[in-house]
């Protein structure tokens, strides 16, 4: 049997459990991209003369949000959009889904700027990972990760820096940090405000469940890879991802109840929490709560 | 009444293979069957999504595994 669609009595693509509609797939992108815009308004300022920088690895979750951000502000003069895709130096992973980056930027005309942690690091993410280590291989790449982002950002004169966190990675972090007890990490989490150094994060997909930005990806033809990280499997992230899934599938809605939860509590926490002032690290000087911030830390150059 | 399915597992690699199910059974129960979470696939049917709670006809089934990118 076709189940129908609730809005226009076509053919639905899709059964969200979570609201109890069923969606045609015209119907199905104008709810992903009603949630985007409303997430946009409410938690992420536009404004005129804006430079959104937008994290571009290649992979679904941020060609979408690059289709997306195109598609809103493309017409908007005042607004420029620029994508930056770090290179960790990954083999037989990372060189097909920075071809698809590549082939995305290039058909939307978007400018595009590419950095690899060899020439940063002096050292590819395959290289640290072989040395003796103290902590698991996403440690190490998102950390690297995020300060050359930053620092690519800054240098291009971003006023915003979007990442495509969808909502499974977001439930995923909130929930890692109560089982971790991590509090500090809950209020960085929280909104972001600015501060020196760090460019303003944004999020347009933190309201959209993977699975339906893996199936707008479908929906709207863009080249998506589905291969996973060689070192996936090292992150605990993995058994918080499979326990929240069975809890969703078990009690539609879950995910979004841990995001909405912690919308509401974040300020409340954030308020309490002493905000660390931000330091320039006496190594490299980018932005960091300590003396030596994380990134030379972990490549060792204290 | 059992119906065939020619069914094709995207996840990673590919596997095929020729699967018979009962009459009336919903794409959720045949993914629980294999022990596939479903917040995990997109299923399609002759090449388009379909929702879940519909019921399996004989064609051709694409699981299509989902992971982050990043």
């Amino acid at each position: 049997m076709n189940m129908k669609c609730n809005k226009c009595n076509k053919e639905a693509i899709i059964f969200q459990k979570y609201s109890g509609m069923h969606l045609c797939k015209k119907h199905f992108i104008e709810d992903v991209e009603r949630k985007i815009k409303f997430t946009i308004r409410k938690h992420f300022n536009i404004q005129k003369n804006d430079i959104i920088a937008i994290a571009l690895s290649g992979g679904k979750d941020s060609a979408v949000l690059l289709y997306m951000l195109h598609k809103l502000f493309d017409k908007r003069p005042d607004i420029e959009l620029i994508a930056i895709t770090i290179d960790e130096g990954i083999e037989g992973y990372r060189e097909h889904t920075l071809k698809i980056a590549k082939e995305l930027t290039a058909k939307l005309g978007v400018k595009h700027i590419i950095r690899s942690f060899k020439d940063e690091f002096d050292t590819p993410l395959d290289d640290i990972i072989a040395q003796e280590r103290e902590k698991g291989a996403c440690s190490y790449c998102g950390v690297l990760r995020k300060t050359l982002l930053n620092k690519t950002a800054l240098e291009v004169g971003a006023t915003k820096l979007a990442t495509g966190h969808n909502l499974d990675d977001e439930a995923q972090t909130i929930l890692l940090n109560h089982l971790r007890g991590d509090v500090s990490r809950m209020v960085k989490l929280a909104q972001p405000h600015a501060l020196e150094g760090l460019v303003l994060r944004a999020k347009p997909l933190r309201y959209i469940p993977e699975k339906e930005v893996a199936l707008y990806a479908i929906v709207s033809d863009l080249t998506v890879d589905f291969s996973e990280c060689p070192y996936a499997h090292e992150a605990i992230r993995g058994e918080v991802r499979n326990m929240l899934n069975v809890f969703e599938v078990a009690h539609p809605g879950t995910k979004y109840s841990l995001l909405k939860g912690f919308d509401t509590m974040a300020p409340i926490i954030s308020k309490e929490y002493l905000n660390v002032e931000l330091a320039k690290c006496r190594i490299c000087g980018e932005p960091c709560s300590f003396e030596i911030c994380q990134a030379c830390k972990l490549l060792g150059r204290e | 009444m059992s119906i065939k399915v020619n069914l094709k597992v995207l996840a990673g690699g590919t596997s095929e293979q020729t699967i018979e199910v009962e009459e009336n059974t919903t794409y959720e129960c045949l993914l629980d069957d294999l022990e596939i979470n479903q917040e995990t696939v997109i299923v399609l049917k002759d090449g388009q999504a379909v929702p879940l709670d519909g019921t399996v006809t004989s064609s051709d089934l694409t699981i299509l595994k989902i992971v982050s990118g990043g």
